[in-house]
């Protein structure tokens, strides 16, 4: 609970640039010198010094320094080539490189920059025009790396975090298994948006051929909601004895969830049991999107899906609903931000659902063609997590 | 390069010149650099005016000028603190080294001399538009990921009794309790609580996933979900510990895992009666002892094996005795070759155990571990003292 978490200054504060590394190229042994009494006079002391083109090369390889001083005009390898050769090299393309030119020489000025130097020191040397670009370059230099440090470091946190969160939803396997027990093919599209999200599915083994299908979508967005998500994903997993009877496991989670989640956090959720056998949809649903069926005949409807969402109230109990499931049959549960991202809501996914059922034609695959239009409808960048559930009963369209 | 690159093409630039010729010759060369925002200002006085409505990325500045010249516009902007990183290029004919150096004084960002070489200046333009675009997007990221991170910590930290609670349970079970809980980054895998059975005695346990950050987090929660699920009525910890680690090996992906302790206060019987899944050494002392009592803790951690059983071990806690739990990060602090081991922790314990007070006695050995070596993990400590 104590000091500020990590290992990165607060933004804004002042890096200290005093401990950085700077190496000093120049052939003249009176400039080296100079130059270094004034680094050293003003704080800097890690200063390092090179004395032709080679020499700074294979000291930088060694030990990479922060900022280089360049002197043009050395024997074997000038200042120009240094740099060149050192923005070659993708290690060494952000370090400041400072090089020293006369005011007048226009030409010097502009071989330097096109050979990629950062800033020109003008000679002959001046005192606070030294320091200050050396200052203002290495003060830059320090807060883009605790800026980039910072990223790296959450962002590995994140990668973990996401496929920990990957390894929550069922497997092709999975799927595949439930195929072969209960005649209702499984198959599913995730958008994962570029921040942690709240939006989980999952099944539960049931016996006699049926399984039970659950689609949740936690209030909020990033690692907060993951983390809700992760306690929801633990209660399912906990009330799987009550799988059979949505309307019962529905209100036992919401008890559950009410004494976990802090108010302002729920979640909408819609649990339902598939039977192929008896071909049909039972479900109980909280605040969720409604389910959509698509009949064999080419009909649309769309199941409801009202009630209070989990986690806002213990004591509310939900109702079971029913959808038939014939043969031929295909059953789509989709997460609130299709239907956000969708300006028209209910309206506009039935008729991107519409445009793509007749682009599939009669026998073409439905899946792909509702996806692939919700995809074109949604645009590239999703802002929030994107889950649909597709549940088809084979047989029938064959 | 290309001139189409990130910062340049929505870069906004301000022109102060006292010279209308001058104005738009540079204006158009930004232009020919494919800078296309760019405003026009006439001396200081008219630049400052403009700043706050046309927001610019960088400024060039002459610095002769009526009314408010070059210098005097610069320290003006340096003193409000949201333009203290504005690039400022100065532009100037004045040539000699003095002025250079003055230009600097004042907070000039670099210095170029007329006549403009245009190469040079288009150069150092875009260096310095790339770098703020560059920190701007890092410092972006930064801030959104910190209260998104900031909410998380919240959260977690509200898994852990707050004070009110711990107060009650303070009074009913007649204990004064002090904790210490500090993960590595903004989330971690630690985690404690205390509670009381039915019998009114308390219940304390401490977790310490595998891991660090999100992650660890991820893994705190689900823990804390299923232990809200959990019968506390006659306590058993090595039962609690076996339902626990059954319950969680369906949930957690191999690799990961969790060491922990669960305990109970018997105050009939004067005795911390508890089960151990790997964690560390749990510490006990009465009021006189030379040095702390420490107990077995080996143990299967949880989540590796379903049907793992955990035994029942006991330590004496008559009234006025404490009870000392912490994270393994304590006993990882790296002593030259070595790490403070268990019994390293006990001679630092050792030196505060006599301390009345339970945080003072906390903080003292938390000051203690910080001077030993750098602390790299999730760092959870828990003093729990009998009322004598």
């Amino acid at each position: 609970m104590s000091g500020a978490p990590g290992p990165v200054p607060p933004d804004g504060s002042a890096p200290h640039i005093g401990d950085c590394r700077i190496l000093v190229v120049d052939d003249t042994d009176f400039n080296r010198t100079l130059i270094g009494a004034l680094l050293n006079e003003a704080g800097f002391h890690n200063v390092a010094f090179a004395k032709d083109g080679f020499d700074a090369l294979a000291q930088i390889e060694a030990a990479a320094p922060d900022l280089v001083i360049l002197d043009i005009m050395m024997p074997g390898m000038d200042g120009f080539e240094v740099c060149r050769k050192l923005r070659a090299d993708h290690a060494y393309a952000d370090l400041p490189v400072l090089v020293q030119t006369a005011l007048s020489s226009s030409d010097d000025r502009n071989r330097a920059f096109d050979a990629g130097t950062t800033d020109l020191i003008s000679k002959p040397l001046d005192r606070t025009e030294l320091l200050a670009r050396v200052r203002i370059h290495l003060e830059n230099r320090m807060l883009i790396r605790d800026l980039q440090l910072y990223r790296a470091r959450v962002e590995g946190e994140l990668a973990i975090a996401r496929s920990m969160y990957e390894h929550l939803l069922p497997t092709p396997a999975t799927c595949a298994a439930l195929r072969g027990t209960s005649g209702v093919e499984l198959r599913s599209h995730t958008v994962l948006s570029t921040d942690m999200g709240g939006d989980i599915w999952g099944l539960v083994r049931l016996d006699g051929g049926r399984f039970g299908v659950y689609l949740l979508d936690m209030a909020g967005r990033g690692v907060s909601a993951a983390l809700n998500a992760f306690r929801m994903h633990t209660l399912i997993h906990e009330l799987a004895a009550l799988g059979d009877d949505p309307a019962a496991f529905l209100s036992e989670l919401n008890d559950r969830a009410a004494r976990l989640l802090e108010v302002g956090e729920h979640a909408t959720l819609l649990y339902g049991v598939v039977d192929g056998g008896a071909g049909t949809f039972t479900y109980a649903a909280a605040a969720a999107t409604s389910p959509v069926l698509l009949l064999p005949d080419g009909g649309v409807r769309f199941g409801d899906a009202a009630g209070l969402p989990v986690g806002v109230a213990a004591g509310t109990r939900y109702e079971a609903r029913a959808l038939p499931l014939p043969e031929g049959a295909a059953l789509m549960l989709h997460s609130n931000a299709v239907l956000d991202a969708l300006e028209a809501g209910t309206a506009g996914l039935d008729a991107v659902i519409a445009g793509a059922l007749a682009q599939a034609g009669a026998g073409g695959d439905r899946f792909e063609a509702v996806t692939q239009a919700l995809a074109a409808a949604l645009g590239d960048t999703p802002h929030d997590d994107h889950t649909l559930v597709w549940l088809e009963r084979r047989g029938g369209r064959a | 390069m290309s001139w189409n690159e990130t910062g340049i093409e929505h870069a906004r630039v301000m022109i102060v010149d006292d010279n209308r010729v001058n104005r738009h010759l540079l204006m158009a060369l930004l232009e020919r650099g494919g800078i296309r925002h760019v405003e026009l200002a006439e001396d200081g006085r008219d630049a400052l005016a403009r700043m706050e409505t046309f927001q610019p990325d960088l400024i060039l500045l002459d610095l002769m000028m009526p009314n408010l010249d070059g210098f005097d516009m610069c320290r003006q902007l340096r003193a409000e603190a949201r333009w203290s990183d504005l690039p400022v290029l100065v532009q100037s004919s004045l040539s000699r080294a003095e002025d250079r150096a003055r230009a600097f004084a004042a907070g000039a960002t670099d210095y170029v001399t007329k006549p403009i070489n245009a190469i040079e200046l288009l150069s150092r333009v875009r260096i310095h538009l790339q770098n703020r675009a560059l920190v701007h997007d890092l410092r972006l990221f930064r801030r959104r990921t910190e209260a998104e991170l900031d909410l998380a910590r919240a959260m977690q930290e509200r898994l852990m009794p707050g004070a009110a609670r711990l107060a009650g349970i303070e009074a009913d079970a007649q204990l004064a309790i002090s904790a210490h809980f500090a993960p590595s980054s903004e989330l971690g895998g630690d985690f404690w609580d205390l509670r009381r059975d039915e019998q009114g005695r308390a219940v304390v346990y401490m977790v310490d996933f595998s891991g660090h950050g999100v992650g660890a987090a991820l893994n705190t929660f689900r823990l804390h979900a299923i232990v809200q699920q959990m019968d506390f009525a006659g306590f058993d910890p090595g039962a609690f510990l076996a339902a626990l680690n059954t319950r969680l090996c369906a949930l957690l992906p191999s690799g990961q895992f969790a060491t922990m302790l669960a305990g109970v206060i018997d105050p009939a019987a004067g005795r911390f009666l508890y089960a151990s899944a790997g964690s560390t050494k749990p510490m006990v002392w009465a009021p006189g002892d030379p040095a702390p009592t420490l107990g077995d803790s080996a143990g299967l951690p949880l989540g590796l094996l379903a049907s793992a059983s955990y035994e029942a071990r006991s330590l004496p806690l008559p009234p006025g005795g404490r009870l000392f739990l912490y994270s393994d990060a304590a006993i990882e602090i790296p002593v030259g070759e070595d790490v403070l081991d268990e019994g390293g922790l006990a001679v630092l314990v050792g030196r505060h155990m006599g301390m009345p007070d339970g945080r003072g006695f906390l903080d003292a050995v938390i000051a203690d571990l910080n001077a030993t070596g750098p602390i790299d993990d999730d760092l959870t400590a828990l003093l729990v003292t009998r009322c004598a």
